[in-house]
């Protein structure tokens, strides 16, 4: 029951952490900036259109958004949430979450070379690049939780992550907080706010999709920005199981403290150069390869 | 407290792998001293241990900094040109190290201080790598520089009881070495123009090198 009050949370916060990223670039800038809420309008006005076709694409450009947007609910189902307890746990969820996410961008990634555009044949190589230098250190983070809790699901590993020290958490936190930043396309890796640079990635992508499919993707973005937030505050908050008011409003302070924190980076920092991608996504597998020994 | 201290100093041994801009390496060089300073006050506060940790502190997070970045202004090189190995795969090099060390750090009968000695370790080999891999004198210094402090992490892992004296002897003897590189290496760029230990493979006595 607790679980699905977190899911249902989920889905109805999840918007709301661009809108925060948002308004944090604003302040910085010196500007008013869009309301938080941006992305419930920008969503509820995409559904409201009809979605355009190019002639030359098939059902899998019709389908990429509908596997991005289901995996990410698979994922954020095996995620606990605040309440420490999942809505659908098993053993092995911890790499069920782990393939979703490489399905979603799989789909999305031929999605865009159904298009038959270069530039969006570019893009998805980028994607493809980073994502697969992304992986690592997640796996190798998941794998210290695995290797000191002994449970293969996140229900089973998080209560007992509390068993590691502070500093090995903190460092899988750190490495995964890069992944969060790669994964979502924020700044050290791609700029959310570039349509037409050709450094962009995971904008090009998408850019044929229309009405509803945008809408898909654009929920799919910010629920996979939830359940990453989500993996990364929660290797920092190490919950018990059931249901309690304080732990709830923890959890979903570090998951605004996160897209704050996001913000504050987009707003201290440059895009890296594209050739010094791998460079940091290579040092958050460090880091995270550091906490699996000290763990 | 100790635990924090040795991730932050494996935190600057990835990162001395990670950049070639020298400066930054100094810098780095300078905080990972800093930290080793610190980790000799984690086995009690005594005499011993804080002139150990001061003298740590002195001589490598202020003095050798002061003197490698003269050297650096002098010679005008500020980045390393091309390294044997590029960066990222330094990098990953570095975390196979740090899985070794670990490895190895296992089988020693360092107790408690299991992680200070992998960290040691770890730190050995992050010098020894730099020492191997780049190409300009300065890093080749920071390298040996790591080096020597490893060997202190390590030395403070293995020992119940603090051989100050060893410890400083081996200071002095990293210092009056940084000192002489310092002088080298401005000798070898004012000589050829440039930092970079490659070009000493030209050396001969004909006439043609010029």
């Amino acid at each position: 029951m607790t679980a699905l009050a977190d899911f249902l949370i989920a889905l109805a916060l999840a918007p709301l952490l661009p809108g925060i990223i948002n308004r944090v670039k604003a302040f910085f800038a010196g500007r008013q900036g869009q309301s938080p809420f941006q992305l419930y309008y920008d969503l509820l006005k995409l559904l409201r259109k009809g979605a355009v076709y190019s002639t030359c694409a098939t059902y899998v450009f019709r389908l990429g958004p509908v596997i991005g947007l289901a995996a990410m609910l698979g994922a954020l189902a095996v995620m606990p949430g605040g309440s420490g307890d999942a809505l659908h746990n098993f053993d092995g969820g911890i790499i069920f979450f782990a393939y979703l996410l490489a399905l979603a961008r799989f789909a999305a990634i031929l999605a865009a070379l159904d298009t038959g555009s270069s530039f969006e044949g570019m893009g998805a190589s980028r994607e493809a690049l980073y994502s697969a230098l992304a992986e690592p250190p997640l796996f190798v983070a998941l794998a210290m939780l695995v290797k000191t809790t002994g449970g293969l699901s996140f229900e089973a590993a998080f209560p007992d992550a509390a068993l590691l020290g502070g500093t090995p958490r903190l460092l899988a936190a750190a490495a995964l907080f890069l992944v969060f930043l790669a994964e979502n396309c924020r700044i050290p890796t791609d700029d959310p706010n570039t349509h037409l640079e050709l450094t962009m990635m995971h904008e090009v992508m998408v850019l044929d999709h229309s009405g509803p499919d945008f809408a898909f993707i654009s929920y799919g973005a910010a629920l996979k920005m939830w359940v990453l937030g989500a993996l990364t505050a929660r290797f920092l908050l190490p919950f018990g199981p059931g249901f309690e008011l304080r732990q709830e409003a923890l959890f979903l302070a570090a998951m605004f403290a996160i897209a704050l924190l996001t913000g504050v980076v987009e707003s201290c920092m440059a895009r890296l150069r594209l050739n010094r991608v791998p460079a940091m996504l290579l040092a958050a597998l460090a880091l995270s390869f550091a906490a699996f020994v000290t763990a | 407290m100790m635990e924090l201290l040795l991730i932050l100093i494996l935190l600057t041994d990835v990162a001395l792998c990670s950049t070639g801009r020298l400066r930054v390496l100094v810098r780095t060089a300078a905080w990972q001293g800093f930290f080793l300073g610190l980790l000799a006050l984690c086995k009690g506060f005594t005499f011993h241990a804080a002139t150990l940790a001061a003298a740590t502190i002195a001589v490598k997070a202020v003095i050798f900094p002061y003197i490698l970045n003269r050297a650096i202004r002098k010679s005008g090189t500020l980045t390393e040109p091309l390294p044997y190995v590029s960066y990222n795969l330094s990098i990953v090099l570095c975390a196979l190290m740090l899985g070794l060390c670990v490895l190895a750090a296992d089988r020693l009968p360092s107790g408690q201080w299991r992680m200070a000695a992998s960290i040691g370790f770890f730190t050995m080999f992050t010098g020894f790598f730099l020492i191997i891999t780049r190409r300009t004198a300065f890093s080749q210094v920071i390298g040996y520089l790591a080096l020597e402090g490893g060997i202190y992490a390590f030395g403070l892992s293995l020992w119940q009881e603090m051989q100050v004296e060893v410890e400083m002897g081996l200071l002095l003897d990293v210092f009056a070495a940084i000192f002489i590189m310092g002088i080298v290496i401005y000798r070898i760029s004012s000589e050829f123009e440039h930092a970079d230990t490659a070009r000493l493979d030209f050396l001969n006595d004909s006439e043609e090198y010029d």
